[in-house]
Order: C-alpha cells, then structure tokens, then sequence
C-alpha cells in the first residue's frame, strides 16, 4: 500500500515535470495551423514528420553544428573539471598563507552579475586573436568559481583519516588528490559535469558573439535562425529544441550511476 | 575593490578556519605551501584573464556616461548616485528582494524533498529522477507557453481546478497581487532538478554504516533524517542555499518569457537583472547598467557574508 | 581502493590531452584584412544564409580587388552582436538596421552620410520609390539604402466574409467600416469564439492608429510628448471600444498568442497588427483563405507605420569606398532579384516590385500581397528619429497595460506615459 502510495506522489511529480516536454513533443509533430488551437490539443490530428526532416535540409550544416557543440562542451568540462578539481583539493585541505583570501575574492567573484561581461570578454578575446574561433569559447570556460567552490564543500566532507594514512604511508599531495580525494568524489564530480555540460551546451551569447563563420556555429546559434525575422515556427522550432536537448537528458541518465551508487556503495568497502 | 574588503577582515578569516577544520593556526610547512600554490596555479592564472580583467573592465565602464556608440564620457560616481533617485530601479530592487525572500525556501525545502525521495531504490527511479530533471533542461520558451496557459484566467487548468470548488477566475498573470508569486512558483519549479541533483550527490556522501546503526538502535525515519541526514547534509545545503541566492537574485528569463520585457503588469514583477538588461543592451546605457550591476554585487556581497557567517558555523564538515 | 586507481590514471591522461587540445585550437583566428568588406545582416529566414553567401560569391568575381564577408546572424541577437563590436571598435563595414532601431543609429550620427558618395558619381536614387529614399533621410543626410520596404496592413479571412455576407475591405474602408465588419464577424463563445478583428497592442498598429486619427508621439522638436492630447486619446479609445465590445479579445484572451496567430487558428476576421513579414506564416495554413487590404482610414486619413530596414556603412568603417560598391551591389536590379523570395517587404525598386516575376510570385496572386501595400505607401509614416525612442515605448508600455484590459481609463494611461516620457527626456537633458 505503500509502495502504491508512494509511485503515486513519484508519478503525480513526474507529471508535472513532464508537461512542457509532451507540449514540445506534441507541437513538434504538428502542423502549423494546428500549433495555436487553444486550448491546446495535445494529440496531433496529423503527425508531422516532416519538422524534423526539414532541420537538416534547410540546415545543410546542422550536423556540423552538433559536432561543433560536442566537440566545445567536452574540451570544457574535461579541462574545468580537472582545473576545478585541483583548485578545490587546495582549498579544502592545503594549508598556505593567502589560501582563504583567495577562496573569498572566487566566491565573490560569483556574485558580479554577468550581463555587462560580454564586452570585456569580446575585447579579451579579440586582442588574444580569437574573435571567430572556438577557442573564445572554450578558453575562458575552462575554470569557475562555481565549480571550485561546488567541488571544495564537497572534498570538505571526505574523511580525513584516509588522507593521513596514506601520508604517514609517504604520500605526496598529488598521489592522496588522485587516488584518494578525486576516486571518492564521484557524485560531485559528475553533478559538475552535468551541469557544465547543460550550460555551455545551451550557450548562446557567447557563440552569437565571437563566431562570425557558419561551418563554426553551434547548435544553439543554428537553431536560432528557425525562429528567424519573419516568422516564427513553433512546430520546427520545437522539434529543433528537442533534438537539442537529448543529449542533456542523456549525459543526465549516464551520470546517475555515478550520481547515486557512489562511495557509500563501494568506496569505502575496498 | 571591493572584494578585498570581505577577506581582509578577521573574521571573515576565524569563519574560514572553522570552515577547514585544521585546528590552531600554526607554521606554513613549505612542502604545502608550494603544492598549495601549484595545485592552484592554473585557475589562478585563468581567472586572472578571464575574472579579474573582466570585472576590472567593468567597474571601470560603471564610471562612464556611455552609449556604445559615442566615445564615452568619465562620470565618476554619478551612474551611481543617479540610481538612487531612479523610482523603476527602487521598484525593480523590491520586486527582487520579495521574490527572493519567496523563491529560495520554498525551492531549498522542495528539493530537499525531492532528492530524499529519488535517492530511495525503487525500481524505475533513473526515469524518475530524469523525469524531475527535465525542467532544468526544458526551454524556457516552452515553459513559459506552457505556465501561461495553466495561469490563463479564462481557459486555464489552474482557474478551471479551482472553479470545481466554486473559487471565481484569477488573472493569475495580469493582476499585480498574484503575478510575482506566479513568476517565482515557476522558477522554482525550473530549478527544481538543479537542486535536487546537488543535494543528492550531497546525499552520496553519508556514509550507510550510519544508518545501519542508527536502524539497529531503534531509530525511525525522521530521528534518522534529524540525527544524521541534516546535519551531515549541511555542507551541501550551505552550497545551495548560496547559489539559490545568487540564482534567484539574477533570475531574468521567466519574467521575460512569462510577462515581458517590462515586467507587467505595470512593472509589477520587473527584476532587477531584467532592468539591468533593459537598460543595456536596449536603452544603450551601457555605464548605467555597469552601476547597477556592482550595487547588486554589493548587496548579494553583504547577504552572503551574513549567510557565511550564520550558516557557515552550523556546518559540519566531518563526522564527528 | 584499489580498483579505482587504474580509472583515475587513465582519466587524468585523458583531461591533460584535452586541455592540450584546447590550446593548440588557438590561432587560426580570422580577423579580416581591413580592405575586406564586413557585412552583417540578420536572418529573414533560413534561407538567407546561402543567398547571400552566394551573392557575395557573385560580386566578387565581378569586383576582384574587393573581398566579401557576409555573416548572417539569428536575428535574436543580432543587436547585441553589433554594438557588443561596434563598443568594442570593432563593426561591421555594412550593417542592416530596421524600424527602431534607425533612430538609434541616426541620432547618434553613427550612419555614413551616403550623399557624399552619390554626389561623387551621380547615382541616380530615382530608380527607388521616393518615399523610401524620404523614410532614409535625417537631417538632409542619406543614411542607409535598402531592398526592400513594408508597412502595416490589414489582413482578413476571406471565407469569414464570405460567410457574413460581407464585402471584402479596401483601401477605401474607414474605422466605421472596421467596427461594423467586426461585429458582423465576431461569434461563438469561449475557447472557439472568433473574434472580428485581433487589433495589436504594441508600438507599430497603436502608432498607425493614432496618426490615423491626427494625433502624434513627440512634438516636432522631440522634447514633449502628445500622446495625451485629445487625438491620440480617441484613437487608443477606438481600440480599446472594440475589445470592450468583445469584437477583439481582451489581453487575457489573447495571453501567449500572436494575433497572428488567431488568423492561423481560424479565430479572427480580421487582423491589424503587422507587415508583410505575418504573410510568410500565414502562407503555412491551408485552412484559411486569407487576404491583405489598408488600413481603414481615421478622421484624418491613414498613416500606417513605414517598416523600412537600411543598409547602412558604419561612421568607422575601414573601407568605406569598398563597403559602398558592395552597398550598391546589395540594392541593384541583380540583387534583388536573386533576394526577392527571401525577403519579407516589397522591393525598393518600383519597376521591379511591378514586374510580371513578382507578381506571379504565390503570395501575390492568391493572397493579394502587393497592390495592398502599394496603395498604402504614399501614406507610410516612418518612426519618430529621436535619441532614446526605445526608452518611451517601454513607459508607454507599462502606462497602458491596465488600459487594453480596461482596468484603467484611457485618458489615464496616456496621461501616466507621457509624465514618464517627459521625466525620461529631461534626464537625458
């Protein structure tokens, strides 16, 4: 009874969590005229294929455009998540004079908001040359204050005696990071991942601004010419949108193991 | 700058030294100290560039009188001063402040819920959690049609749920009383799966011996959620709480997709971010729009301070 | 413990390769060299990008000492992509800009004067329709050329007509005749209930109505508003009469919707709210006869709002000679022609938006979408050029919210943007 209960409460939430994706899903197979009946009809009266079909004939480009975007997001979370990881390993356990200073001035470095940035980060990069080139992307992704801090608390609540075992075993700081702190973080590690990969995968400004070539674009400035000057198609402009979002959904589902059977399961049994 | 001013006092410095708990301060040890600086050196060396000469570069604009077209002229304090009498600044800073204050519990509590329960091993809890997620994914432009029509007062689900109870239509978008707390409801049903992953990942890290224990000795769910989730919890949900913050504070989207640009109605819930934008990048004040954005980073400076120092003691990082 | 040491080792490698990869990325960057003709332009759809791309390919092999290159930008963004370089001293040669935006750029006296090239070589600007030449002049300057131009019309459900008996509106229509077919056309109830006409709420059909009506925005020398003073008045009162009415849907009704999109769906008679840009959505439906008229006439006549785009070159251009052979180029009989289909307006050239090619085109002969916008163009008014336009559409925005729900008296609203208005113009002095 439960049991019953409790998928109910899980089931009633999915569902609500899910109603903008069967709107997506359900507009995406329509056709136009079909889009604005209101309320909405949820189940189309004619499936339209053809919304998708047509991403990838009038987008010559868009595979490209997805190979572009994997190709940016995957260089960014490999190199923050290791650049992060290292700062926050320092923060978290070493000690050396200016150590805290430095962890503040990052986390007050989160609070700028970051509407007004784009320019200095448009000027930066022109003068380093990078002005139409992924590296204006990638580079100035490569480390966060966010991710520093996100990684310190969680390296905060590993066990210190493991790390002062193996010192007395004779350990340097870069042996007891590698084999001890970054293999017990686990779910930290893939919750940044997750989360670096949602948001540069969904990046628009950054690409709007510094990439001025198509065969350089990436899904998300690709996908902004559906919903163009003179009209806006729901219908593609959905099906656009989901093909974009799989892979998020994916990395998210490929995370979980990590997520959630992490040291408590095995970690600390070896 | 101002960032320096929040380190450099002793406090802040006591806060920190709770924070790693290392014991009485002592000798730097060489050996440390170099690893310390090596381990750092490469996020050191990029915020350098892409941190420290940005925010530079933007103080440094907060001072002009500048268009983007025209040369810009050297103001001074006066984009600042000039804030302080700007009536739809003081508004926009209020909506802010209430839909803050409304966001951030509610989404902590929520997610909290929802991460304790999809960390439960129930079978077919990967589409579950994917499911809970999916919001954060979702784009915001399809929310937002989908809220407005559960909110639209004449065909909405929400008016049509409560009418079976014989509660007369809302105007839950288009009525100054209910459309914040409309706006907000939805943030944080968007962010929702952004917290819970952060909490359950948070979750991963107590240890299950604990609870074996605490089952052996007779404890039930919610002495076992007091005694041993909370707290040990408290590391990740100090995290939380100070990115929720800083989220809900720079929080523009939904207002713009949910009730415009202009935060209607009749700027009933324009944020401050969507001002900043407006002003920007659509009015080309752009020295103005810099001046607004380094008094919210003063504000959210303090408000953090506050949360470092309250909250902040109340962690524990280690098991006892 | 064990097992994961070999993980980690092999991932660590991995993470150093890829920021290696990252770094060895850099270079190959691509500014252009400054002789190079930058041109940016903002998607009409998605066509555009190869259009053009072939179009520069095409002036290059008739200009070889002139190199090309075009960038088609989302036009989401495509503002703060070209002030985020102009800022940063860094623009485009040629840049398109439309509507409000032009005030902007004008006031700010960023635009190339183009007579100073036309004088130089006679060019001769009466191939294009004059009126475009006169909505592109500030201050006796030429600020920009274009291709093509639109304006707000009306459009009407033929088959909703046809069903009321009704006759199809013309050029001759006045408000009288929009209210009487609006009543005509409005039935049914609820989530079905078609509307008569869907009237826009936003700057471009409020504007149209108010001159319409013999109001004005600005006074002539831009530091008062009149938005408030008798005319203006009736006219937004004329609109909200009809909403009040139900012949056209309260904001409520209309929440999340286009009014387009009530033409699309079946639900409108009639909509006044766009250019020729709504015809290419439209287009989609087969569900609906559709049709494109003037707007009606007010007490004093008509006055739709002038959509106009420019080319125009950049005050810092590099190569300002080259940018204007490629201008040139962009707005010749040969460009146009090969653009006409991607474009949304009619062409700025009259003997091409006459010629036989143009008329057979779909949307012209079954939707009427040209003798309508020809009739209309000797009444366009353009925007008003002053410096900090986009500052009084917001107050009038916010001040007229209440207003179209019919919460707040006309008179009221108008009267709350234009204190706005004012403060707004004496802060910026």
């Amino acid at each position: 009874m439960r049991r019953v209960l409790g998928y109910g409460a899980l089931g009633l939430l999915a569902a609500v969590s899910l109603l903008p994706f069967l709107w997506m899903l359900s507009t995406s197979l329509k056709s136009l005229d079909e889009v604005f009946v209101y309320p909405p009809r949820w189940i189309p009266r004619e499936f339209r294929f053809d919304n998708y079909v047509t991403l990838w004939t009038d987008f010559p480009l868009f595979n490209t455009w997805i190979l572009n975007s994997f190709k940016i997001v995957i260089v960014i979370v490999g190199a923050q998540v290791f650049i992060c990881s290292l700062s926050a390993y320092a923060f978290a356990r070493l000690e050396f004079p200016g150590r805290d200073l430095l962890f503040y001035l990052y986390v007050g470095s989160m609070l700028v908001p970051d509407v007004v940035n784009i320019l200095p980060n448009y000027v930066i990069a022109r003068q380093l040359g990078w002005i139409d080139t992924h590296t204006a992307l990638i580079v100035p992704s490569m480390a966060s204050a966010f991710g520093i801090f996100m990684l310190r608390q969680f390296f905060l609540t590993i066990p210190r005696e493991l790390e002062d075992a193996a010192r007395v075993d004779g350990a340097s700081y870069w042996r007891i990071y590698r084999d001890i702190v970054l293999p017990l973080s686990g779910p930290a590690i893939a919750t940044l991942t997750v989360f670096l990969f949602i948001w540069n995968w969904n990046d628009f400004l950054s690409p709007l601004i510094m990439l001025n070539t198509p065969p350089k674009y990436t899904i998300q400035l690709g996908l902004a010419f559906v919903n163009d000057a003179r009209s806006t198609d729901w219908n593609r402009l959905m099906s656009g949108n989901l093909i974009s979002l799989t892979p998020l959904l994916v990395v998210y589902a490929l995370a979980q193991r990590h997520l959630v059977q992490g040291i408590t399961l095995t970690g600390l049994k070896g | 700058m101002s960032t320096t001013g929040i380190a450099s006092k002793r406090s802040a410095a006591a806060t920190a030294a709770a924070a790693a708990p290392i014991g009485p301060r002592r000798r730097w040890r060489r050996a440390e100290t170099l690893a310390g600086y090596l381990f750092i050196a490469p996020a050191l060396l990029h915020s350098l560039v892409f941190i420290v000469a940005v925010v530079f570069v933007s103080a440094l604009i907060s001072t002009w009188d500048w268009d983007l077209i025209s040369p810009p002229e050297f103001v001074g304090v006066e984009n600042y001063t000039r804030l302080f009498r700007d009536g739809i600044w003081l508004r926009a800073l209020q909506n802010t402040a209430i839909f803050v204050v409304l966001s951030v519990p509610l989404s902590i509590g929520l997610s909290l819920a929802v991460a304790l329960a999809a960390n439960t091993k129930l079978r077919g809890m990967t589409f579950f959690r994917t499911a809970y997620f999916f919001p954060y994914v979702a784009s915001m432009v399809s929310v937002a049609i989908v809220f407005r029509w559960l909110y639209n007062k004449d065909y909405g689900l929400i008016n049509g749920f409560l009418g079976i109870f014989g509660i007369d239509p809302i105007d839950w978008l288009g009525s100054c009383n209910t459309a914040l707390p409309a706006v907000a409801l939805v943030s944080v049903w968007k962010g929702l799966g952004f917290n819970m992953t952060l909490f359950l990942a948070g979750l991963q890290a107590i240890p299950a011996h604990l609870y074996e224990a605490a089952q052996l000795d007779g404890a039930g769910r919610w002495q076992q959620f007091r005694d041993i989730t909370w707290p040990l919890l408290s590391p990740t949900t100090f995290f939380v709480s100070i990115t929720s913050m800083l989220g809900f504070f720079q929080t523009f989207d939904s207002v713009f997709l949910l009730t415009g640009g202009a935060g209607g109605p009749e700027r009933c819930t324009l944020l401050y971010l969507n001002y900043l934008q407006q002003q920007g990048w659509q009015f080309f004040r752009m020295g103005y729009a810099a001046s607004m954005s380094w008094v919210l980073f003063a504000l959210l400076l303090v408000i953090t301070f506050v949360q470092f120092k309250v909250l902040n003691k109340r962690v524990n990082y280690e098991l006892g | 413990m064990r097992r994961y040491r070999g993980r980690a080792a092999r991932w660590l490698p991995a993470a150093a390769a890829l920021v290696a990869l990252a770094a060895c990325n850099a270079g190959g960057g691509s500014e252009v060299s400054p002789e190079t003709v930058v041109v940016w332009l903002p998607a009409d759809n998605p066509g555009d990008i190869e259009v053009r791309q072939q179009l520069a390919e095409r002036f290059e092999k008739a200009h070889p000492d002139i190199p090309v290159k075009v960038t088609v930008i989302p036009s989401n963004g495509y503002n703060e992509k070209v002030f985020t370089t102009v800022a940063a001293g860094n623009p485009p040669d040629i840049f398109n800009s439309g509507d409000i935006i032009i005030p902007t750029i004008v006031s700010k006296d960023y635009a190339y004067d183009l007579n100073e090239f036309i004088e130089k070589e006679n060019y001769d600007l009466s191939v294009f329709y004059p009126e475009v030449i006169e909505g592109l002049q500030f201050q006796n300057k030429l600020v920009g050329l274009t291709d093509n131009w639109d304006t707000q019309v009306l459009y009407y459900n033929r088959d909703l007509f046809d069903r009321a008996g009704l006759e199809y509106p013309d050029g001759s229509w006045t408000w009288d005749d929009l209210r009487a077919a609006a009543r005509a056309l409005t039935s049914g109830q609820g989530p079905e209930k078609v509307f008569g006409v869907v009237h826009g709420t936003w700057f471009a059909p409020v504007f149209s109505a108010i001159w319409a009506h013999g109001g004005d925005i600005l006074s002539a020398d831009g530091k008062q508003c009149v938005m408030d003073e008798p005319p203006a008045v009736e006219a937004v009162q004329a609109i909200v009469d009809l909403i009040q009415e139900g012949v056209a849907p309260t904001p409520q009704q209309l929440e999340g919707q286009a009014p387009n999109q009530f033409m699309l769906s079946g639900r409108a008679g009639m909509i006044i709210d766009a250019g020729r840009w709504a015809a290419f959505e439209l287009q989609e439906t087969k569900r609906v006869d559709w049709a494109v008229a003037p707007l009606p006439r007010g007490p004093e006549g008509r006055a739709p709002f002038f959509h106009i785009s420019m080319y125009a070159i950049t005050k810092n251009s590099d190569s300002p000679g080259n940018a204007w052979e490629f201008l040139k180029y962009m707005v010749s009989k040969e460009a146009i022609k090969a653009t006409v289909a991607n474009q949304q307006g009619i062409p700025s050239r009259p003997k091409l938006a006459t010629a036989p090619a143009f008329k057979k085109d779909e949307l012209v002969q079954k939707h009427d979408t040209l003798e309508p916008f020809l009739a209309s163009l000797p009444d366009v008014h353009p925007a008003p050029y002053v410096p900090n336009l986009e500052q009084y559409l917001d107050s009038m925005e916010v001040a007229l919210q209440r207003v179209w729900t019919g919460e707040k008296p006309v008179e009221q609203g108008l009267k709350e943007a234009c204190d706005e208005i004012e403060q707004r113009i004496a802060e910026s002095g």
